[in-house]
């Protein structure tokens, strides 16, 4: 680890991830907000648009869930914690690898004496520090405000299943991104494939669950893993989640691999 | 031990791009001039010697080791101005001093403070609003900043004026008499004539000079655009047996190699009424130092 380059990232980056997060938090309390525990069935503002089931389906928002887990496992969980967080992983992964290599800047840190691994393992160590801040920040904000505007209506273990499930998911959408920010030295092709990667496993996932006969493309997203209604309901549901963990985890590992053994054109 | 060595390095890139078969060495407290077109394959080696890139074959060293997989023992030693400096987006000039300090736990504030004030920089500034000169001397200044021993310079003074390039030239003599060893790559071969002990002339990735600079300039070609008085004047001159092309207006282009003192005192003895110094190209420059050392 390089503690200037992991200085410099902070000072960087440090209003993109807080502006993301604080925004993040301000959609999962409005969201909270929402909840109400004596008609939890239809949710009023939600019904008034009459929008099609297969519809909000798609977004993720489950009308049957009444409970406050179940709730936000569908209207948040589903939709606004995955796309979200994804953005910023997305111009995150590529900024801190491809970009500093593309525009050259890369040559000042790898002209001192450290070694590539080195560099790639602090890039690696700070968007992974960005992910869990992300997931921490909702969990530690959901248990404090489900105990404060609804006390007692919290399923705490339901909900902490809830996240550790989307933390995996989280691990696998920015290793796709920081991956191919390693293995390209342009951002045209990182992001091409950073970003195109993750949007199209959104975007299928989303299609699947429109109707019967969209179902069969849930087997080409991996985000299928990650089933928040099925997680609130029970801790089978865990191990498919944590299932991305290990891809997520690997192409971290992938990506600090390329970038050690690639020509660089600083 | 040479400070720097390559040996057989080749790095193709396809249809005739890259560098081929490159061997040299430069001894420690050399000066090394490293000359040659764009495209000739400078920043190509430049960069292999970085240890940013995989020799398709050969290799190279700095102290005896391998660029590619010992950067950590290298670098403390390395100064390194890029072909190109790039700057980490909004950060200012002091910043990235400090970074730079701060990354190699190298560098001393009077050292610091003596750079910029050779360079006239005042490094406050953000990086994004200042010129491409002052950006050369930021970059100048970070690679010269930890005292190192070695220093490889990809075009250090484009973008320079000619004061600061004079100051430069002034720092390269002042390091090279503490000692230090450089490789500097440059198209100007005033620039090197000026720094440096020995040059190496690339020309489509492959070296096709690697001479001491006293020895290059013995073998030098110039060509004077001559003009006489009269016709007569003009025919006389012919007659001494220089290596002269009539043109109009009784001019004629002379090629000078080597000393010009004959050609001086041949031209004394004519009524010469105007003298230039033919204007090349790099290109016919490359080929007359080769020219030259062919006929030695």
């Amino acid at each position: 680890m390089i503690k200037a380059l992991l200085r410099r990232n902070l000072k960087a980056h440090y209003r993109l991830v807080l502006g993301f997060t604080l925004v993040l938090l301000m959609y999962f309390m409005v969201i909270l907000n929402m909840y109400d525990p004596v008609n939890p069935g239809i949710m009023g503002e939600l019904a008034a648009f009459k929008l099609p089931p297969s519809l909000l389906a798609a977004f993720g928002f489950d009308l049957e869930a009444t409970e406050l887990a179940g709730f936000l496992g569908g209207y948040f969980y589903g939709m606004l914690m995955i796309a979200f967080p994804m953005v910023l992983y997305i111009m995150l992964g590529n900024k801190l690898v491809a970009r500093l290599v593309e525009r050259g800047t890369m040559a000042a840190v790898l002209a001192a004496p450290v070694t590539r691994a080195q560099a790639a393992l602090t890039q690696a160590a700070f968007l992974l520090a960005c992910v869990f801040l992300q997931v921490a920040a909702i969990t530690l904000a959901g248990l404090a405000a489900s105990q404060w505007l609804f006390p007692g209506l919290m399923d705490i273990p339901a909900f902490l299943r809830l996240n550790l499930g989307a933390l995996a998911l989280h691990l696998l959408m920015s290793g796709i991104s920081f991956f191919f920010s390693c293995l390209f030295s342009d951002t045209g092709r990182s992001l091409a494939l950073g970003a195109g990667l993750p949007v199209f496993f959104l975007l299928t996932q989303m299609l699947s669950k429109t109707g019967a006969r969209a179902d069969v493309l849930k087997y080409l997203t991996p985000y299928t893993l990650f089933d928040p209604m099925a997680l609130v309901k029970g801790a089978d549901a865990l191990l498919p989640a944590l299932g991305l963990l290990l891809p997520g985890l690997a192409l971290y590992a992938l990506g600090i691999l390329v970038f050690n053994r690639k020509d660089l054109p600083l | 031990m040479e400070a720097i060595a390559l040996n057989r390095l080749t790095k193709d890139y396809g249809k005739g791009r890259g560098i081929f078969d490159l061997s040299f060495g430069v001894h420690a407290g050399e000066a090394y001039g490293f000359i040659g077109p764009n495209g000739a394959g400078k920043t190509t080696a430049i960069r292999h010697l970085m240890g940013f890139l995989n020799p398709d074959s050969g290799g190279c060293t700095i102290r005896g080791l391998d660029c590619r997989t010992r950067p950590r023992d290298i670098h403390p030693h390395i100064g390194y101005v890029p072909g190109e400096i790039s700057f980490f987006d909004g950060i200012r000039g002091a910043e990235y001093l400090r970074f730079c300090e701060r990354i190699r736990g190298q560098g001393t504030a009077g050292r610091k403070a003596e750079l910029l004030e050779r360079f006239e920089l005042d490094p406050s500034g953000e990086v994004r609003k200042m010129s491409k000169g002052m950006k050369q001397k930021l970059g100048l200044v970070a690679a010269f900043l930890h005292d190192p021993d070695i220093l490889i310079l990809d075009e250090p003074t484009s973008g320079l004026d000619p004061l600061m390039q004079q100051r430069f030239v002034d720092l390269v003599r002042m390091e090279k008499a503490r000692g230090k060893t450089l490789l500097i790559s440059s198209h100007s071969f005033e620039e090197i004539e000026k720094t440096c002990d020995r040059v190496g002339i690339l020309k489509e990735g492959r070296l096709v000079a690697d001479q001491a600079v006293l020895q290059l300039q013995k073998a030098r070609r110039r060509v004077f655009s001559v003009s006489f008085a009269t016709q007569e004047a003009l025919e006389d001159f012919l007659k001494e047996g220089f290596d002269a092309v009539p043109g109009q207006g009784h001019r004629a282009d002379v090629t000078v190699v080597g000393e010009l003192a004959p050609f001086l005192t041949a031209l004394a003895r004519h009524p010469v009424t105007g003298l230039d110094v033919m204007t090349q190209s790099l290109e016919e420059v490359f080929l007359q130092y080769y020219g030259g050392q062919a006929h030695d």
